[in-house]
């Protein structure tokens, strides 16, 4: 058979990175093509060739064996190329159905909404979504907007899908849905290639897979020449997984105390419902839950970067209800906010002041009332490589990152505050086994030293594995906390769904 | 956050506008002459300009006596910085004429007066010459005109001329300068036709063509048949002609662009003394002095009147200008009421300089408002 | 009295309302332009020169929103192509337009024209009020309107106006559909121009015919400014300019009229009544949405991250 697609050799370089290295990929009709690797290898770079944003430096791409030239995106769409990139491309603010209607194909001089409207809501009913198409875009949740970018690409007749990274902000039942969805495009014979960092997902999808490492292709097998350790040693190459431990469970009193706070969101609708839930010294909470039912709302009111309507939040006896969010965060509160590239970074500024960005006042980071670059410097370098942050030439800005970098600058520089409570979404979103695995070292350790932390996230596996008890979210209320090593996956899957006397 | 600092350099643009002017030397070839070698300086001299000598008004007017002066056989080089902003920036440029070496430097704005002051305190060689203004040094003299002279004259102009016994006066700023012109123009008005009124506007500005057009209209909208003007562009009188209404310009003479309505104008003559000045540094003869010139130095003039005033108009006009010439014709001397039935100058007195060149307050006949 | 008003609001708004839609089209691309005044300068100078020379205002306007568009191309140039500093650009544009006129102007000082003249509207203007006041302009004020109405139009019901808008907003999101983002800036740098060329045009041509130098008088900083108070919106610019436009010419009348209003209270108006819309829009404004195009003034890298 031949490929559809063909790669080869291609090279790219960034200024002091180079990205790809002569790398070799082929993709055939009707096939789910995994690509796997490390934060940083070069997964969306290769695809931002393939997409015509990023010129290569040197090597070949062939559609249906054809030499072919990507000058730019709009090349690529004709070869019938479509791509959800991992940072969305979004108009913030344009409404939902505007957004789709940038990427119609053939799009009228002077459209016609009214038939674009019905041709959309028909793609929104075949995956049960209900999203507002004269909503705008900022408005929506992270996954919503992970759908909209879906449709975008649905709406054009593509025989090639690239998705980097789409299950990295769904919930695991809308990934469930995805993934239906994209065998149906399999079997119609549309070629997709995937990425994402989830074993099990990768196992349960993948035809083919494909590693790369720093910008070179290491190998690719075809299903069942592959189980996830072999994978997952291929990945990492030489590299260990970074093992640790967890000290036994030590009750300690109230660290932090939450009582009936109420948030109303801006569409009027109550985000958290006289919630109330407590924080023990040295604990770990996870708090479970589809997204969408509160936990955004729940870790901006302890962070102060919302002002509940009604009710108190108590650290250590001081009601930090109206703080904002320096002060809270000086009282001990760190936060890795969900929307990492929106909250968690000041995208321009260099990797190494993004990481004292919360320290800045810092004596540590002053000399005569100047910053101390040297201690700045410093402090990168250690946090850099505990992390393993590719983190490019010095100077580089932050959002030059790949996006699983971005993820470990936020998580290294809020760690490196010696937070007496963490509050963490979806910690581990994007990052690769690897450095997840070390994230998870780095939350249970400090925990063993008594730092108290509320990890909210999606993904079960990891809250069973991390958490010392597990508190499940549903509309705005806890309809739950059960024992981690007495529950069962169904159990809290019941209460997820509120099947439960609220 | 960008939007306040796009405001704020906007602000800071509107500032510094035009200050990047190069001087524009116009040195002329060296005259055949040069060899008779007579005794005395050979003069350099610089004009600091606050509008562009384009601007057919102020500007212009000093422009046209600097050209004049050109001509003299021992200037051997004039130049002129145009549209310089009033303050900081102009002492910069001021002090860097004065290194150029330029020997006689006029600055034309009364903003320059203390740029100008301290600039001539740094270069005691050089003669500044400032215009408008009232301080002098030992090496800087002011000049000004007895504008308001003329200005009675194409008074006596609009009020023989009115048929509404309304006139229209667009003005600019009401400092005393303006003031003055204005009540020497009402003066004028009621001196032949006591009935008439003066109605004043102030368009706040000094340059802004629609907008001293659009202040114009709203007088003639209130019935004024005659309009004038303390601005510089043709504006308000090309208001004025396409409503079939007289109109009497100021500084230079505009009649090409508004002949149908054109009447006459008070003009300088800024040739008089800039002559005079280089005249005396050639001979080493110049003193800083405060000089306020009037129609008998020839420094200001009512220009020609055309056809349109009648001859008789016209003869009332030139036996007041004899008068004043003669000095038999003193304007602001008493009785002057002001516009609110207070007397402001007594019979048989005449104001003072001073008393002019502080002027705040309008004679009866002027409809306007000064201390808004 | 009224229609007095109205009708000198509406003359004293256009030129301003010419360069806020330049302006405006221009900042939807993301390209802020502070040549605004500069531009209007040279629209005013070549729309003058053409009517004299030639005599027929026809090629003056085209002649002033031509010539302002050559100018503009050169923003185009450094900030789209070459991804230069924007307010840098903007701000040698509106000097190059002043020293350009100023030399080229020098011999049309004191030269007239016959500029344009107000046109009837039959029947319309015989309405009472409204017809003196509305249906009784010079074609350009008519023409000012009519393209807000289709710059409306063009940025809300055709695919161009969206493409345009997408490059404002979201450089990346357009260029990875397909769109050429460089030629779409350059397109609204073109057409904005020349927008602001007729602004200028409007006073050398119709408001005050005749030349002098700088005769735009600060209007083009105006229509910088009020792009923010219109909120990228070109009705509101409407609003917007008429506003300006009629506060100055309520307080000349009031002046005219003798009324003891203080002039500099009434020139303080449109910027008390700017900083009130700001102040108001922002509140009316959702937590997180913004009018203004988010990627307004930074150039567009396709191989950049943002
Ligand atoms: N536009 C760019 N400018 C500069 N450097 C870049 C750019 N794009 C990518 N890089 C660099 O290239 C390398 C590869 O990045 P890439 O985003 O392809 O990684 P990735 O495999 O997608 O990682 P992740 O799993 O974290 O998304 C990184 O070191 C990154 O910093
Ligand atoms: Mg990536």
């Amino acid at each position: 058979m031949k490929p559809v697609l063909e790669i080869k050799n291609v090279t790219k370089t960034f200024p002091g990175v180079k990205a790809l290295d002569g790398v070799c990929l082929s993709i055939y009709e009707g096939e789910i093509h995994t690509l796997l690797g490390e934060n940083g290898a070069g997964k969306s770079t290769l695809m931002n060739v393939l997409n015509g944003l990023y010129k290569p430096d040197s090597g070949e791409i062939f559609i249906d064996g054809k030499h072919n030239i990507f000058m730019s995106p709009k090349d690529s769409i004709k070869a019938k190329i479509g791509m959800v990139h991992q940072h969305f491309m979004l108009v913030k603010n344009h409404t939902v159905l505007e957004n789709i209607l940038l990427s119609v194909e053939g799009l009228k001089s002077i459209f016609n909404k009214k038939a674009i409207r019905i041709q959309v809501e028909e793609i929104l009913t075949r995956f049960n979504m209900d999203v507002d198409l004269d909503e705008p875009m900022w408005k929506l949740s992270i996954g919503t907007q992970q759908w909209v970018e879906l449709v975008k690409l649905l709406i054009r007749d593509c025989r090639i899908l690239i998705l980097d990274e789409p299950t990295a902000v769904l919930t695991p039942q809308e990934a469930e849905k995805l993934f239906a969805f994209l065998g149906k495009l399999r079997e119609e014979g549309k070629s997709i290639v995937f990425i994402s960092h989830k074993m099990r997902e990768v196992m349960a999808l993948s035809d083919r897979v494909t590693i790369l490492k720093k910008g070179t292709t290491v190998k690719s097998l075809t299903k069942g020449n592959f189980d996830e350790n072999v994978l997952a040693s291929l990945m990492i190459g030489g590299d260990e997984i970074p093992k640790w431990e967890r000290a036994p469970k030590k009750i300690g009193d109230d660290i932090l105390t939450i009582a009936y706070i109420s948030v109303d969101n801006d569409k009027g609708l109550k985000d958290l419902k006289e919630f109330s839930m407590s924080l023990k010294k040295g604990e770990i909470l996870g708090i479970a839950g589809i997204a969408g039912n509160g936990q955004k709302a729940l870790s901006e009111v302890i962070t102060g970067l919302k002002a509940p309507k009604s009710g108190t939040v108590i650290l250590e006896g001081l009601d930090i209800t109206r703080a904002d969010c320096r002060n809270s965060q000086l009282s001990g509160i760190a936060h890795v906010p969900e929307d990492r590239k929106a909250v968690g970074i000041a995208p321009d500024m260099s990797v190494d002041d993004n990481l004292i960005l919360k320290s800045y006042k810092d004596k540590k980071f002053i000399k005569y009332f100047l910053q101390d670059k040297k201690a700045i410097k410093q402090n990168a370098e250690e946090l850099i490589d505990c992390y393993d942050i590719k983190a490019g030439p010095p100077g580089n800005p932050v959002r030059l990152l790949s996006g699983g970098n971005i993820q470990k600058v936020i998580i290294a520089r809020e760690m490196s505050l010696n937070p007496k409570v963490l509050i963490a979404l979806y910690p581990t979103r994007g990052l690769d086994i690897g450095s997840a695995e070390y994230v998870h070292k780095v939350i249970i350790d400090a925990r063993n030293r008594n730092m108290s932390t509320i990890v909210i996230s999606e993904d079960l596996d990891e809250l069973l594995k991390l958490s010392d008890r597990i508190a499940v979210m549903f509309c705005g209320r806890i309809t739950g906390v059960v024992d981690p090593e007495n529950t069962t996956r169904e159990e809290i899957g019941l209460l997820m769904s509120g099947s439960c006397d609220i | 956050m960008k939007k306040f600092f796009l405001l704020a350099v906007i602000s800071a643009f509107l500032v510094i506008t035009g200050c990047s002017n190069q001087p524009k030397e116009e040195a002329k070839p060296a005259p055949a002459k040069a060899e008779t070698k007579e005794a005395g300086k050979d003069i350099k001299a610089a004009f600091v300009y606050v509008g562009p000598v384009g601007d057919a008004g102020w500007t212009f007017a000093h422009d046209a006596g600097r050209k004049a002066m050109a001509e003299l056989p021992y200037v051997k080089e004039t130049n002129f910085i145009e549209s310089v902003p009033e303050g900081a920036e102009s002492t910069r440029i001021i002090t860097s004429l004065a290194q150029k070496g330029y020997n006689l430097i006029f600055t034309t704005s009364f903003g320059y007066m203390d740029p100008t002051l301290e600039v001539a305190s740094k270069f005691p060689e050089v003669a500044f010459m400032h215009c408008s203004g009232y301080k002098t040094s030992d090496n800087m003299g002011n000049y000004f005109g007895r504008m308001y002279q003329p200005r009675y004259l194409s008074g006596m102009v609009a009020g023989q001329m009115t048929k509404s016994n309304i006139v229209g006066y667009v003005a600019a700023f009401p400092i005393p300068e303006v003031i003055r012109g204005i009540n020497a123009f009402t003066l004028g008005v009621r001196a032949v036709n006591p009935e008439a009124v003066v109605k004043v506007i102030w368009t706040q500005t000094w340059f802004d063509p629609a907008k001293e057009r659009d202040a114009a209209e709203s007088l003639l909208d209130v019935k004024a048949d005659v309009i004038t003007m303390h601005q510089d562009t043709p504006a308000p009188l090309q208001a004025a002609e396409k409503r079939g209404a007289f109109a009497i310009g100021y500084n230079s003479v505009m009649q090409e662009q508004v002949p149908g309505a054109w009447l006459t104008a008070p003009v300088w003559n800024w040739k008089a003394i800039y002559n005079k000045a280089a005249e005396e540094v050639h001979n080493g003869t110049w003193k800083p002095e405060a000089i306020w010139w009037g129609m008998k130095e020839g420094l200001v003039d009512i220009a020609p009147m055309t056809d349109l005033v009648p001859a008789e108009a016209q003869a009332v006009v030139n036996e007041a200008k004899a008068k004043i010439v003669s000095g038999e014709l003193v304007i602001f001397s008493g009785e002057i009421k002001d516009n609110k039935g207070n007397v402001a100058v007594e019979a048989g007195k005449a104001m003072t300089d001073g008393e002019m060149l502080g002027m705040n307050f309008f004679v009866e006949g002027v409809q306007g408002n000064i201390s808004n | 009295m009224i229609e007095i008003l109205i009708f000198a609001t509406i003359k004293a708004g256009t030129p301003i309302l010419f360069a806020t839609l330049g302006a405006i089209i221009m900042e939807r691309s993301g390209i802020i332009n502070l040549g605004i005044e500069g531009l209007m300068l040279v629209g005013a100078l070549s729309g003058f020169a053409t009517a004299h020379a030639t005599g027929s205002l026809t090629l003056a306007i085209l002649a002033s929103f031509f010539a302002a568009m050559i100018v503009g191309s050169i923003h185009g140039i450094i900030t789209v192509y070459l991804r230069g500093n924007q307010i840098v650009s903007g701000l040698s544009l509106t000097m190059f337009g002043i020293g350009l006129t100023a030399l080229f102007g020098r011999s049309l000082v004191g030269v007239t024209i016959e500029g344009f003249n107000k046109i009837d509207i039959p029947i319309l203007s015989k309405i009472p009020i409204i017809g003196p006041s509305i249906f009784n302009h010079d074609l350009l004020v008519y023409l000012s309107v009519l393209l807000v109405v289709l710059i409306s139009l063009f940025f809300y019901k055709t695919k161009w106006g969206l493409y345009l808008r997408s490059v404002g907003e979201n450089p990346a999101a357009a260029d990875t559909s397909g769109v050429n983002v460089n030629a779409y800036r350059m397109w609204a740098v073109l057409i904005g121009s020349g927008i602001a060329g007729l602004g200028g045009g409007y006073i050398s041509l119709a408001y005050t015919p005749f030349w002098v130098e700088n005769m735009t008088a600060g209007r083009g900083w105006i229509a910088v400014a009020l792009v923010i108070f219109a909120q990228w919106n070109s009705t509101r610019a409407l609003a917007g300019a008429y506003l300006f436009g009629g506060i100055n010419a309520i307080q000349l009348r009031m002046q005219a009229m003798g009324t003891n209003i203080s002039p500099h209270f009434l020139q303080t108006l449109p910027y008390v009544f700017t900083i009130i819309v700001l102040v108001i829009a922002t509140i009316r404004l959702e937590k997180g949405a913004s009018p203004e195009p988010e990627s307004l003034g930074l150039p567009y890298d396709r191989e950049d991250r943002k």
